[in-house]
């Protein structure tokens, strides 16, 4: 791939040439769009008052400078500008036990032969348990783990293969010949409290929570479908619930609503936006019966981002020819308070076949006022190569860098036909 | 006058020769998740070091990163460490063109720096510097055992506690959030922008831990073990610890183990050791 970049500080911010200037509104937002109505002020915590060098460790550090860079990119090469929210089946779940519970037994429904057992301390005080003191009792069988187990380990091997589990956790692979059913899982020696977590990647049974985006806006909210499947056929859940859980740990109880065809829905909506940064989690804990009218437990995580719109593009763009005969874009954005800011998108021309191609990607950004400026998306004229007018301008993204904040993103915003 | 013109193209071109510099690379190996210090010996191992840097010209011009990476990604102790590290490679090595050399996690890092480049002003000078990154089983999708760790942790944080394992960087490594990030920050996954420079990953297929298999050995048996066993959250197509079709998420495939290593697996420990011909491998590619 060829490589093009340009590194300006001179050319984020607006003050770039107009000759051949041509004023753009951008296309009306599509319903996949995210597009901020109202604008808010940003935490003051989301604009470090420090300077990059003098800042020691802070988990964020601002750049003051203006950048701008490009590249090209190959023409062969689709790009989706409509995002796609992730999902992922789950055939696991977690339990929180206290030691009594430990000690007394607890029953673990297993839906499939080979479940994977994790046993793991959960608190500091949390005890070691030792693996001969464990035992396990599947339909009229009770044994030790040495003979319920095909695979045993503990938690230094599972630390050196890379898998950051508590110290003291344990590990199990149940005989694929002891079958299904309910499980008691018993510890005689518990003390404090422990999570256990009984994944089943044999079963058929799996739960999927849809959500219908994977990015919102303080306002806004996600609408999560939980279901319930055995194979390829629809399974009824007998109950859901759940919490969303904050970047900051924070946690808000979630009320599911049954709906007719057996599935549940939620839609989970953040109050406010934390300064810590990370991803919003809907946890979603499902109990449900298979063919044989035996229980079904499943857990799953559901992940979204969500931003302070703190400012929003403007609606307006100019193309201009840049100096090196690329081509600039300066773009509107209002602010409604002071921040980095960044946008970036990609340029898709007509190449020799007369097909639409992505041509190069932009980035650019700086410190914005409160108020209305201009970022500078700069395309170079290598970067162009191969392609002529029209013009159009895909997944243009404006986001709050501090905030590590997605605030707008538009598939597809422009269409010209010369700078 | 046909004579004098050749006379003088030959001294210009031997001028030209004689005041030519070869091209100046330089190598960076950036580790995985952790907070190292001393990632020479404890991350990669000297024999793997010192293999990469047999493909070196200079062998002076060699950098073990060394940052903490159980941050997020886009932190100043893991991007800003990684940036800060590299950029003063390339000034005091005076380097025309760098390789980045990384190990599963360090490639989400590296990935952020080239997919987030006015983020830092110091991020242009490394990608205009860098000719590839050879990405050695990097999590570029996640892996299912971060999820299994940190989903886990959800009932700790209900009920206020914060145990000792809590590292942003194996939750960022979840696949619902690399997923997010993948399609919100980063570049070089499907139907995403490319990168700007080639991102290149290493695959690894599959975990031996027989007895009497050779293969188990490299880069030490019980590491090998243990692999076997977290192969169990993973899909048939695993190093023990990442997915292939997570270590093949972003930029391109430049190989799957068996394809170079004479038919033997490279498990995720083996990804960073001296196994079967990997530092020759990457030391021939230095030397393009």
């Amino acid at each position: 791939m060829k490589r093009r970049i340009l590194a300006s500080a001179l050319l984020a911010v607006c003050a770039s040439t107009t000759a051949f200037a041509g004023t753009q509104v951008l296309l009306p937002a599509q319903s996949t769009d995210l597009v901020p109505t109202t604008l808010l002020a940003g935490s003051a915590a989301s604009v470090p008052q420090t300077s990059l060098a003098a800042a020691r460790t802070p988990p964020l550090q601002m750049e003051r400078q203006p950048v701008s860079i490009s590249w090209a990119l190959p023409h062969d090469r689709a790009i989706q500008s409509v995002t796609q929210p992730f999902t992922r089946s789950s055939r696991e779940y977690w339990m929180d036990v206290s030691a009594t519970e430990l000690q007394r037994g607890v029953p673990l429904p297993l839906t499939a032969p080979g479940a994977i057992i994790r046993l793991s301390p959960s608190d500091p005080v949390g005890g070691k348990l030792r693996s001969s003191n464990v035992r396990l009792q599947l339909g009229r069988q009770s044994m030790n783990l040495s003979q319920a187990t095909s695979q045993l380990t503990d938690a230094a091997s599972l630390q050196a293969a890379g898998m950051d589990v508590p110290a003291a956790s344990m590990v199990m692979k149940l005989k694929p010949e002891l079958g299904s059913g309910l499980a008691t899982l018993q510890a005689a020696d518990a003390s404090g409290r422990y999570v256990i977590h009984v994944f089943e990647p044999e079963s058929s049974l799996a739960v999927t929570a849809q959500a219908d985006r994977n990015a919102l806006l303080l306002g806004g909210h996600v609408h999560v479908q939980v279901s319930m499947h055995d194979a390829d056929k629809d399974a009824p859940l007998a109950a859901v619930g759940g919490f969303l859980r904050a970047p900051d740990g924070s946690t808000t109880l979630l009320d599911y609503r049954q709906q007719r065809d057996g599935s549940f829905t939620v839609d989970a909506q953040p109050r406010n936006i934390p300064s810590a940064l990370g991803l919003w989690e809907v946890h979603t804990f499902t109990a449900g019966v298979d063919a044989n009218g035996d229980e079904v437990r499943r857990d799953t995580t559901t992940v979204f981002s969500a931003a302070v719109p703190t400012a929003r593009l403007s609606g307006m763009a100019m193309t201009s020819a840049a100096r090196d005969h690329g081509i600039d874009i300066n773009v509107g954005v209002t602010a409604q308070s002071r921040s980095r800011f960044a946008i970036s998108a990609v340029l898709f021309g007509r190449d020799v076949h007369g097909e639409m191609v992505p041509a190069a990607f932009a980035q650019s950004a700086a410190v914005l006022r409160k108020g209305d400026s201009q970022l500078v998306l700069h395309y170079d004229r290598a970067s162009l190569k191969g392609v002529t007018a029209p013009y159009e301008l895909h997944d243009l993204r404006l986001q709050d860098q501090p905030a590590l904040g997605l605030i707008e993103r538009r598939a597809l915003a422009m269409r010209f036909d010369t700078p | 006058m046909q004579r004098i013109k050749r006379t003088l193209l030959l001294f210009s071109l031997a001028v030209a020769c004689s005041t030519a510099h070869a091209t100046v690379t330089g190598v960076a190996l950036v580790h995985g998740t952790g907070n190292q210090t001393n990632a020479y010996s404890d991350y990669w191992q000297a024999d793997m070091v010192e293999g990469v840097r047999n493909g070196l010209v200079d062998r002076n011009n060699l950098l073990v990163v060394n940052c903490d990476f159980t941050q997020f990604m886009w932190d100043s102790r893991a991007a800003g460490c990684l940036a800060g590290q590299l950029t003063s490679f390339i000034q005091t090595r005076h380097l025309d063109q760098l390789i980045v050399i990384t190990h599963s996690n360090g490639g989400n890092v590296m990935r952020w720096i080239m997919s987030n480049p006015t983020w830092d002003a110091r991020y242009p000078n490394i990608i205009q510097h860098l000719v590839k990154v050879d990405a050695l089983a990097p999590s570029s999708a996640g892996t299912p055992l971060a999820d299994a760790v940190i989903a886990g942790n959800v009932f700790e944080s209900a009920l206020g506690w914060l145990l000792g394992y809590k590292n942003d960087a194996v939750r960022q490594q979840q696949l619902g959030w690399m997923a997010t990030y993948n399609q919100q920050y980063l570049l070089g996954t499907s139907a995403r922008p490319a990168l700007p420079t080639a991102f290149r990953d290493v695959v690894g297929t599959e975990v031996v831990s027989g007895l009497f298999s050779n293969q188990a050995y490299c880069g030490g048996y019980t590491n090998s073990v243990a692999l076997e066993i977290t192969q169990n959250w993973l899909s048939s197509c695993s190093d023990g610890f990442i997915e292939c079709s997570s270590a093949s998420a972003a930029g391109t495939v430049w190989f799957r183990d068996t394809q170079k290593t004479g038919g033997n697996v490279l498990n995720h420990n083996q990804s960073r050791r001296a196994c079967f011909g990997l530092p020759s491998i990457l030391a021939n590619d230095i030397k393009g």
